[in-house]
C-alpha cells in the first residue's frame, strides 16, 4: 500500500510540472487598492490552475504567454481580469466588492441578498463545520448561532443532539426544528449517516416571515442545510483530501468518591455490607481499589478521511465526495463507523433558461450504541456500573459467565453489579446498520425573463437493521433461565424503513418597473412520510453454533414448552401533508421592502374539518443606510431595520420522532386488540382521544436591526422576538376515573417565549502588511419562557408531580420542598414550610416551584480567530446561564440504600451522629430521607462556560507549494471540551434533560488533521 | 416549454382531486367505539382487559411492606426503604397512585361492558346469555374495585357519612371532574351491583367454565363472598355472617386440608376442583413480565435466596409461623428447603450482620416454579378464598361477644392447616378474641393484600399495634429508626391513603383526606 500511494503521488507531481513547462515569459506587476498595495491577492491564469500570490508589497511575478488572461482575486474585492499583451508589466487596481457584503440570506424557499432580506437569519459556513471531530454535524453548530440552543446530551457517537430554537413553545408536544437539506424539508432528524464535510452552509430560520414557507412543520424553527456544489465556469477540476486522527477521553466529575477503605468504613459505621464484617485493621489493610469509571470508560480513537472533487464547466458542474469516519466511543463497546458518498450535479441549458440540480447522497453507517442509559438496570447499563460500583470489588473475579453467576449468588445485595456488566461486555452485542439515500432535485425553467416555473422532487430512504444478542449461557441468560429451559439467550433483529417524499410546484413572477420591484409566487407542496418496521425476537440460542446477526444457532419451538417461541411485530405508519401557499415581495428603491405570505395546510394527523389550517405572515424592512440623511455618517456601512409578524402551524401532537402520535390516532377513542389479556383470551386496549384535535398555532413577531460599521470591521445584528403558542398540544392531566390519567389535546394554555438575540463580530486587527488578523465574535440570547392561561389551579404537573408548569412561571420547573439542611438535634432533614419556617414533615402545600428549569435563560457562544502569517488559532466558547436540573448521580452517592452494595461519597463519613451534630450530611437513619427526591436538595445550577473547540493550525504559504502540484495545505490541532467552568459537579454539565443519572457524558477530544487541495 | 406547462396543469389537477384521499388518516387496527363494541365477544374482550388491568400487585406489595408482613431483603437496592417501609406517605406515593388508578382504569372498561351489554343486539338466545354473563361479571368486578377504593381511601369505612372515593357506576368522560361520595353511597352501589349480578347468574345458562377455570372468573359465589366482605368492612356483622354462611354452606368449596393441597393453591395452582379458592386473577406464562409478576413484587428473579429478594418475610411473622413447624402455612410462605433456601439465624436478635445472616425468603406466590423469564410460570393473584369466610364468621361471633363461636370458627381453619386436629382456641375477652382473629388472619392471609385493611378495620378492637421485630429495623445492619412501628399508631391518618396527586392534577376540587 505504501509504495502504491507514493506512486500516485509522483504521478500527480509530474502533471503539475507539465503546466510549469508551458510558460513563455514572466509578467510582473503590483496589485493595489485605494489604500495601497495588497498582499495575498491570487493571480491565476484563466483556464489553468497555474497561479501565484502577491507578496507583502503587492508584487507578483507569473509566467504567461501573450493572450493569456490573468485573473486577480481577493476576498472582499471584486475580481478583475487583464489580458496579457506586449507589456511584461501589468499593474492592477482593485475595488471593494459591494456584493460581498451583500451576503445571501435564506428566506423561505428563496435566497435573497442580505440587503433585501426582511428576516432574522443566522448562518454558519463550511469553514466552521469542516473537520470538526463530531460525528453529528448539528453538534458542531453549537454556540455559533444566536438563539439556537444545541445540546449534545450524550457522548454516544452519532447520537442526535437536542436543538431548541427560541425556547420551547410547548409543554408536552414536539420542540424539534425542521431540517431542510438542499431544499428538501425532511422530517428526519437523524444525522449519523451524513458527512459534515459535505455541508456548505447551515442557516437557521427563526422569525415568522422566514419560516412561513415551511409553515406546516416549521413552528419550532427551521435549519436549512446546503451541501457543497461546484460553480459553473471555465473547465476546471480541483481535488481536496483531508484526514484526521484523534483521541477522546472522559470529562471527569468533581464528585468525591469514597475509596475502598473509606467505603468499608462507611459500611462498618452503618452496619451493612462487607465493611460491617471487617475489623478496623482489616479495613486498613484492604488493598483492592478498583476505579470502575476507568474500567468502563477508556480512551477512544477517531479516524476520518475525506476526498472531494469539484468539476466545473460552462453549463455543467459537479461536486463529488467520499468520506470515511470511524469514531470509538469513550464508553466500552460504543462507536460509529460511516462511509459516505455524495454527488451534486448542476446543469443548465445553453440559453440558461433551464436549470437543474440533482443532489444525491449515499451514507452507510454502523453504530454501536449503549443500552439502558439513564436506567437503573444494574445488569444492563454500563454507565451505572462505572458510576456507582463498589471499588473493593475486583474485575479479576470474572472468569466467565458462570463465575459472574456464582459471585452474584454469593455476595450480599447488588454488590455483583460490576461483574454482571463485565460479563455483558463479552456476552452481548448490538449494532445498527443504516443505509441512507437522499436525492434532492430542483428543475426550473424561465418561461419569460420574469416568469419561472420550478419543480422540486425529493426523496429520502432510511433503512436500518438493528440487532442485539444476549449470548446463550451469558450471565443474564443463566440468571433468567427457566426450569427445563435448555437454550438460553435471545436475539432481536429489527428492520426499519423510513421513506420521505416531497414534491413542490412553484410559479414565480418577478418584475422591476423603475424603482419598484415585485415578486409573486404560488406554490403547492405534497409531503409524504412512511415508516415500516419488522421486528422479531428469537428466544433460545444454541451455544457453540450461534453467531450474532446471522440466524445461526436459533433453537426452534418444541412441543414441551413455549420457551423458544419467537416474538414478532410489524408496523406501518403514514403521515401526509398538503400545502398551498403564496408569497408576495415588494421593494422600493432598495430602501423599503415588504413581504407577505399566506398558506393553507392539511395534515392526515387530524380528521375532517380539523385537517386544514390557515397561516400567514408579513414582514418589512427599511434600509436606513440608503437614506440621504445617512450620507454624512460615513462610518455606517449598513443599517437595516426589519420586522415581521405571522403564524405557523404545528401538527406533531406529541414529542418523539416524526411518526410519534399517529397510531393510535389521538382524535378519537380507539379500541385495539390486546393479546393474552386474560387467561389466554384477547382483550381491548383503549386509547382515549380528543375529537377536537387540530393544528397548534405559534404566533410570532420579530424586530431586528442589522448593522455594519467602520468599513465592515464591526458587524452584527440584534433581534427581539415574542412567540406565543396557542391551541397548545398538551398531555393534559384528567381525572383517572375516566380511564386515563392524561389526554393529549389542544388546550387554551399559552406558552410564550420572548427574548433578545445579539450577534457581533469585530475585526480587532486587520493588518494586511504584517499578515495579522484578529477577529472576535460573540453571540448570545436571552429567552424568557412563560406559561399562562392555565385554567383551574393554574398548574399543570408532569413527572408524577415533580415538575410544574404554572401561570407566570416557565414550563416544567421542579416543584419541590425547599431543603434547608440538617437538624443538628436529630440529624433529620429540614425543609421550609409555606410560612417560611423549618419543618421535618412538610406537606404538599409546602412545595413550590423552583423558579428555574432545565432550559437556560441565557446561552450562546463567543471566541476569536487569530491568524499570523500562515499560523491560525481559533476558539469557540459556549455558555449557558440560569439553568438547573437534578444531579441524580450525586443523589445516588448520598443514597443510604446504596451502602453495602454500591459506592457512595466519602462525605457520608461526615454524616450526622449524636457526636457529630454540626454537619450538612443528614443522619444515615433519618426518617425523612425519602423526601430528598421531592426536594431541591440535589437540584443544581447547571450554568457553564465551556471551551467547546480550540484549533491551532498552519497554512503552508504558497511559496513553499509553488513547485508542487498542491494549491493549499494546512495542518491543524484541535481540542473539544478542553475546559469547562461550572458549579456542576457531575460528569458533564451539558444536558437537555431535567435530571441526569447514569448518562453517557460527552468526551473531550484531541485531533490532528491534514487538509490538502490540488 | 409547452410540455412543462402541460405537466404542471395535470399535476395541479391531480393535487386538487387527490388531496382528500391523501389526507385520510391511516390507522390500521384502531377501531372506533361504534365498530369495536357490536357483539358479545367484544364485551368479553373488555371484561378480559378489565381483569388484566386489575391484576396488579401494588396493593399486595404495599400492604405487606407498609405493615409488618415484609422486611427489607438482603438484595434491597433501595426499593421502598425510604418510603413505604418507613411509613412515608404523601400525595406522591406510588403505591397510593397505583391502587387508585388500577381500580379506576379497570372501572372505565367495566362500565363500558355494563353500558354496552344493554345496547348490543344478541345474534341468538345463547349469545344473549353470553352478553348477560359478561355484564354480571362486570358488575361483580365493579363492586370489587369500589370495595378496594373504599378500603384504602376512606378514613373510616364503618361510617356511612365518611368519604369513600369517586363513584364510577357509569362511563366517566375525560372532561368531567367528579367528586368523592360518602361510604353510604358506595355501600349501596356495591350491594346493588352484587345483587344484580347474583340475579343474572341465577338465570344464566351460558356454558359453565370447566373445573378450576371457574375460579378465574367472577361468579355468584364471589358476589356472595364480596357481600360478606363488604358487610364486614362496614361492621354490619349480622349481614356479613349471613353471606359468609351462604358461601360456606352452598358454594361446595372446601378448605385445602393437606400441605400438598395448600401448596398447590399458591405454588402451582393445581389444587383439586372446589378447593379453597373462590376467585383468583389468572396469569398465563405468556404474561410473564418482571414488572407485572406478583412474586416480583418482593424478588427480582426468583423465590430463592439467590433470586435477588429485595423484600423478605418479616422476622416477626416468621416467628409466629415457626412457633409450630407443622403449620402448613410456614412451608407454603417461607422457602425453607430446596435450591438456595432461606438462611435462618437462630441468634438473629444479636447477630452483627443480620441482613446477611438471616434471610427469610418468601415463596407463597408461585413457590419454586415461578421464574422471571419469557413464557415462564408466574403466579395467579388470589382475590378471595374460603378461609376468609370463616374469619368473617369468627368476627361476627366476636362482635356478638360469642367467644366460643370465635374459637369454633378459627378451629375450622386451623384443623385444615395442620396435619392433626387442633385444640379449640379460648379467649378471655372480646378484645382477646379480636386479637386472636387478627393474628390468625395475619398468618393465613399473609401477602394477599389484607393486612393493611385488617389493621385499619379491627386493629383497634384487638388492641393491636404493628408488629415488627427490632432486628428488622434497628439492628447492627439495619438501621431505620423511622421504621419503628411506634411511628405508625393505628390511629394515624395514614391509614387512609392520600388521593394521589395525579388525580388532583386533573381534578383539582376532589376532596383530599386530612393529614396530607
Amino acid at each position: 500500500m505504501r509504495s502504491k500511494f507514493k506512486w500516485i503521488f509522483s504521478l500527480l507531481l509530474a502533471l503539475s510540472m507539465q503546466f510549469a513547462f508551458a510558460q513563455e515569459r514572466t509578467i510582473t506587476g503590483v496589485v493595489s487598492d485605494a489604500s495601497g498595495p495588497i498582499p495575498g491577492v491570487n493571480v491565476l491564469i484563466k483556464g489553468t490552475s497555474s497561479g501565484v500570490q502577491t507578496d507583502f508589497d503587492g508584487r507578483y511575478a507569473v509566467k504567461a504567454k501573450t493572450g493569456d488572461v490573468l485573473v486577480f482575486s481577493f476576498v472582499g474585492m471584486s475580481q478583475s481580469s487583464k489580458t496579457v499583451g506586449a507589456s511584461n508589466t501589468i499593474n492592477v487596481s482593485m475595488q471593494d466588492d459591494a456584493k460581498v457584503l451583500a451576503e445571501v440570506v435564506v428566506q423561505g424557499y428563496r435566497t435573497v441578498t442580505k440587503k433585501s432580506a426582511v428576516v432574522s437569519d443566522a448562518t454558519v459556513s463550511s469553514k466552521t463545520i469542516e473537520n470538526r471531530p463530531n460525528a453529528n454535524a448539528i453538534n458542531t453548530l453549537q454556540g455559533q448561532l444566536a438563539g439556537v440552543n444545541i445540546t449534545a446530551s450524550t457522548g454516544q457517537p452519532g447520537a442526535k443532539s437536542s436543538v431548541v430554537i427560541r425556547g420551547v413553545g410547548t409543554i408536552t408536544g414536539n420542540s424539534d426544528p425542521l431540517y431542510v437539506i438542499d431544499g428538501f424539508p425532511s422530517n428526519s432528524d437523524n444525522f449519523r449517516s451524513i458527512n459534515p464535510n459535505d455541508i456548505e452552509s447551515t442557516s437557521v430560520l427563526k422569525d415568522a416571515a422566514a419560516i412561513a414557507e415551511y409553515g406546516n412543520r416549521g413552528s419550532n424553527g427551521v435549519i436549512v442545510i446546503k451541501t457543497k456544489r461546484a460553480k459553473f465556469g471555465e473547465a476546471k477540476t480541483t481535488f481536496r483530501v483531508s484526514s484526521q486522527y484523534g483521541v477522546g477521553e472522559l470529562q471527569k466529575p468533581k464528585y468525591s468518591y469514597a475509596n475502598s477503605n473509606q467505603l468499608l468504613r462507611i459500611e462498618k459505621n452503618f452496619g451493612s455490607g462487607l465493611g460491617a464484617t471487617l475489623t478496623d485493621a482489616q479495613i486498613d489493610a484492604f488493598d483492592i481499589n478498583t476505579n470502575w469509571v476507568d474500567y468502563f470508560f477508556t480512551q477512544s480513537n477517531t479516524t476520518s478521511h475525506n476526498i472531494s472533487v469539484e468539476n466545473s464547466s460552462k453549463n455543467m458542474s459537479s461536486y463529488t465526495s467520499l468520506g470515511y469516519f470511524d469514531q470509538q466511543g469513550i464508553l466500552a463497546t460504543t462507536g460509529l463507523k460511516r462511509f459516505t458518498l455524495r454527488n451534486n450535479i448542476n446543469g443548465r441549458s445553453e440559453n440558461e433558461k433551464f436549470k437543474y440540480q440533482v443532489n444525491t447522497s449515499f451514507g452507510f453507517s454502523k453504530n454501536n450504541e449503549a443500552t439502558s442509559l439513564g436506567d437503573g438496570a444494574i445488569n444492563r447499563n454500563y454507565v451505572l456500573g462505572a458510576f456507582i460500583s463498589a471499588p473493593y470489588v475486583s474485575p479479576d473475579i470474572y472468569t466467565g459467565p458462570r463465575s459472574a453467576l456464582d459471585y452474584y449468588n454469593n455476595t450480599p445485595g447488588l454488590l455483583a453489579t460490576p461483574i454482571m456488566l463485565v460479563d455483558k461486555l463479552q456476552q452481548y452485542k448490538n449494532q445498527t446498520d443504516e443505509v441512507r439515500i437522499d436525492v434532492a432535485t430542483d428543475f426550473s425553467y424561465d418561461i419569460t425573463k420574469d416568469l419561472t416555473v420550478r419543480s422540486r422532487l425529493n426523496g429520502q430512504l432510511l433503512d436500518t437493521r438493528f440487532f442485539q444478542s444476549e449470548f446463550p449461557n451469558s450471565f443474564n441468560a443463566l440468571l433468567f433461565q427457566a426450569a427445563g429451559q435448555t437454550f438460553t439467550g435471545f436475539e432481536d433483529i429489527n428492520s426499519r424503513r423510513e421513506w420521505y417524499y416531497n414534491n413542490l410546484w412553484q410559479i414565480n413572477y418577478g418584475k422591476t418597473l423603475g424603482d419598484h420591484t415585485f415578486n409573486v409566487n404560488a406554490n403547492m407542496e405534497y409531503n409524504h412520510s412512511r415508516l415500516y418496521t419488522n421486528n422479531y425476537r428469537q428466544r433460545g440460542l444454541i451455544e457453540g453454533v450461534f453467531v450474532p446477526n446471522t440466524g445461526a444457532g436459533y433453537a426452534a419451538d418444541t412441543g414441551t414448552n413455549d420457551f423458544y417461541v419467537p416474538q414478532i411485530s410489524a408496523r406501518n405508519v403514514r403521515n401526509d401533508l398538503i400545502s398551498y401557499f403564496g408569497s408576495f415581495d415588494y421593494d422600493f428603491k432598495g430602501k423599503y421592502g415588504i413581504v407577505g405570505s399566506v398558506r393553507r395546510d392539511g395534515s392526515s394527523r387530524f380528521v375532517e374539518s380539523k385537517q386544514w389550517g390557515t397561516f400567514y405572515s408579513v414582514g418589512g424592512r427599511w434600509n436606513i443606510d440608503e437614506e440621504a440623511f445617512m450620507d454624512n455618517l460615513t462610518f455606517i456601512d449598513v443599517l437595516k431595520l426589519r420586522g415581521s409578524y405571522g403564524t405557523v402551524g404545528n401538527q406533531r401532537v406529541v414529542g418523539g420522532d416524526a411518526f410519534a402520535g399517529i397510531q393510535p390516532p389521538r382524535f378519537t377513542d380507539v379500541y385495539s386488540i390486546a393479546n393474552n389479556a386474560y387467561n389466554g383470551g384477547t382483550g381491548y386496549g383503549i386509547n382515549f382521544g380528543f375529537p377536537e384535535l387540530q393544528w397548534e398555532t405559534t404566533t410570532q413577531w420579530n424586530a431586528g436591526l442589522d448593522f455594519e460599521l467602520f468599513k465592515g470591521r464591526l458587524r452584527g445584528s440584534v433581534d427581539y422576538y415574542n412567540r406565543a403558542t396557542s391551541q397548545l398540544f398538551l398531555d393534559n392531566p384528567v381525572t383517572s376515573t375516566s380511564g386515563t390519567a392524561n389526554l393529549t389535546q389542544n388546550t387554551n394554555v399559552t406558552v410564550t417565549n420572548k427574548g433578545l438575540e445579539l450577534n457581533l463580530g469585530y475585526d480587532l486587527i486587520r493588518n494586511q502588511e504584517k499578515e495579522i488578523t484578529l477577529t472576535v465574535r460573540a453571540n448570545g440570547s436571552r429567552n424568557t419562557n412563560v406559561v399562562s392561561d392555565i385554567q383551574g389551579t393554574g398548574q399543570i404537573f408532569a413527572g408524577a408531580g415533580l415538575y410544574v408548569s404554572e401561570n407566570g412561571g416557565s414550563i416544567n420547573e421542579p416543584f419541590v420542598f425547599h431543603y434547608l439542611g440538617v437538624n443538628p438535634v436529630n440529624g433529620r432533614l429540614l425543609f421550609e414550610d409555606a410560612a417560611g419556617n423549618p419543618t421535618e414533615n412538610p406537606v404538599q402545600a409546602d412545595k413550590r416551584r423552583a423558579g428555574v428549569n432545565y432550559l437556560p435563560k441565557y446561552q450562546g457562544g463567543f471566541g476569536f480567530d487569530l491568524s499570523v502569517k500562515g499560523f491560525f488559532v481559533s476558539t469557540l466558547f459556549t455558555y449557558a446561564y440560569d439553568v438547573a436540573r437534578f444531579d441524580s448521580d450525586l443523589a445516588n452517592l448520598y443514597s443510604v440504600g446504596n451502602i453495602g452494595q454500591f459506592t457512595v461519597t466519602d462525605d457520608l463519613l461526615n454524616a450526622w451522629t449524636a457526636t457529630n451534630t454540626n454537619t450538612d450530611v443528614p443522619s444515615l437513619n433519618a426518617g425523612n430521607l425519602g423526601l430528598t427526591g421531592t426536594s431541591d436538595r440535589f437540584l443544581r445550577d447547571a450554568s457553564y462556560i465551556r471551551m467547546r473547540n480550540v484549533q491551532v493550525g498552519y497554512n503552508v504559504p504558497q511559496k513553499f507549494l509553488k513547485n508542487t502540484f498542491l494549491t493549499a495545505m494546512s495542518f491543524s490541532l484541535q481540542g473539544e471540551n478542553l475546559l469547562t467552568f461550572t458549579k456542576w459537579e457531575g460528569f458533564d454539565v451539558e444536558s437537555s434533560r431535567t435530571a441526569d443519572v447514569y448518562q453517557y457524558p460527552t468526551p473531550r477530544l484531541y485531533t490532528f488533521g491534514v487538509d490538502v487541495k490540488f | 416549454m409547452k410540455k412543462i406547462f402541460g405537466i404542471l396543469f395535470v399535476s395541479f389537477a391531480l393535487f386538487a382531486s387527490c388531496s382528500d384521499e391523501l389526507l385520510e388518516p391511516f390507522t390500521p387496527g384502531s377501531l372506533t367505539e361504534e365498530v369495536a363494541l357490536t357483539k358479545s365477544s367484544d364485551l368479553v374482550n373488555l371484561v378480559n382487559s378489565s381483569m388484566s388491568i386489575m391484576t396488579n400487585r401494588a396493593d399486595y406489595v404495599f400492604s405487606s411492606v407498609f405493615t409488618d408482613e415484609a422486611a427489607p431483603g438482603f438484595n434491597n437496592g433501595g426499593q421502598g426503604i425510604t418510603e413505604d417501609y418507613v411509613f412515608l406517605m404523601n400525595v406522591d406515593n406510588e403505591s397510593a397512585r397505583l391502587i387508585w388508578q388500577v381500580q379506576y382504569f379497570g372501572l372505565a372498561r367495566i362500565n363500558r361492558v355494563v353500558t354496552f351489554a344493554d345496547q348490543i343486539v344478541a345474534t341468538s338466545p345463547a349469545d344473549q346469555q353470553l352478553i348477560n354473563r359478561a355484564k354480571a361479571e362486570a358488575l361483580v368486578l365493579r363492586a370489587l374495585a369500589h370495595l378496594k377504593i373504599m378500603s384504602y381511601f376512606s378514613p373510616n369505612p364503618k361510617d356511612d357519612a365518611a368519604l369513600a372515593g369517586v363513584l364510577a357506576d357509569r362511563i366517566i368522560l375525560t372532561t368531567e371532574k367528579p367528586l368523592r361520595v360518602s361510604n353510604g353511597v358506595f355501600y349501596t352501589a356495591i350491594h346493588k351491583d352484587l345483587n344484580d349480578a347474583i340475579a343474572i347468574f341465577d338465570a344464566n345458562t351460558a356454558p359453565a367454565y370447566p373445573g378450576i377455570t371457574k375460579t378465574y372468573y367472577p361468579s355468584k359465589v364471589l358476589a356472595q363472598a364480596l357481600k360478606a366482605r363488604a358487610y364486614a368492612l362496614k361492621g354490619d356483622y349480622p349481614n356479613a355472617e349471613t353471606f359468609a354462611n351462604t358461601v360456606i354452606n352452598t358454594s361446595g368449596i372446601t378448605l385445602a386440608n393437606t400441605q400438598a393441597q395448600y401448596n398447590a393453591v399458591f405454588h402451582t395452582h393445581s389444587e383439586s376442583a372446589n378447593t379453597e379458592v373462590i376467585f383468583r386473577l389468572r396469569r398465563t406464562v405468556q404474561q410473564n413480565l418482571q414488572t407485572g409478576n406478583l412474586n416480583n413484587g418482593w424478588v427480582s428473579v426468583a423465590n430463592r435466596r439467590n433470586g435477588s429478594p429485595f423484600y423478605e418475610v418479616s422476622r416477626a411473622l416468621y416467628n409466629k409461623l415457626a412457633s409450630n413447624p407443622d403449620d402448613f402455612r410456614l412451608n407454603t410462605i417461607v422457602h425453607l428447603t430446596g435450591t438456595s433456601p432461606s438462611l435462618i439465624d437462630p441468634n438473629y436478635a444479636t447477630a452483627t450482620d443480620v441482613r446477611n445472616s438471616d434471610i427469610i425468603v418468601l415463596q407463597k406466590h408461585g413457590g419454586q416454579s415461578a421464574v422471571t423469564a419469557a413464557n415462564g410460570f408466574n403466579p395467579d393473584f388470589m382475590v378471595s378464598r374460603l378461609s376468609e369466610m370463616y374469619f368473617i364468621r369468627a368476627e361476627a361471633r366476636a362482635a356478638a361477644s360469642d367467644l366460643i363461636g370465635v374459637g369454633t370458627n378459627l378451629k375450622a381453619i386451623l384443623d385444615a392447616r395442620f396435619p392433626t386436629a387442633q385444640v379449640l382456641p379460648v379467649f378471655a375477652s372480646p378484645q382477646a378474641a379480636w386479637k386472636g382473629i387478627l393474628d390468625e388472619r395475619r398468618k393465613e392471609l399473609a401477602f394477599e393484600g389484607f393486612r393493611f385493611i385488617d389493621l385499619k378495620r379491627i386493629g383497634t378492637l384487638a388492641g393491636a399495634t404493628l408488629d415488627r421485630d427490632a432486628a428488622e429495623y434497628a439492628s447492627g445492619s439495619w438501621s431505620f429508626p423511622a421504621a419503628n412501628p411506634s411511628n405508625l399508631p393505628l390511629t394515624s391518618f395514614k391509614f387512609a391513603l392520600p388521593i394521589p396527586q395525579v388525580e388532583v392534577n386533573g381534578n383539582a376540587l376532589i376532596q383530599q383526606n386530612s393529614g396530607y
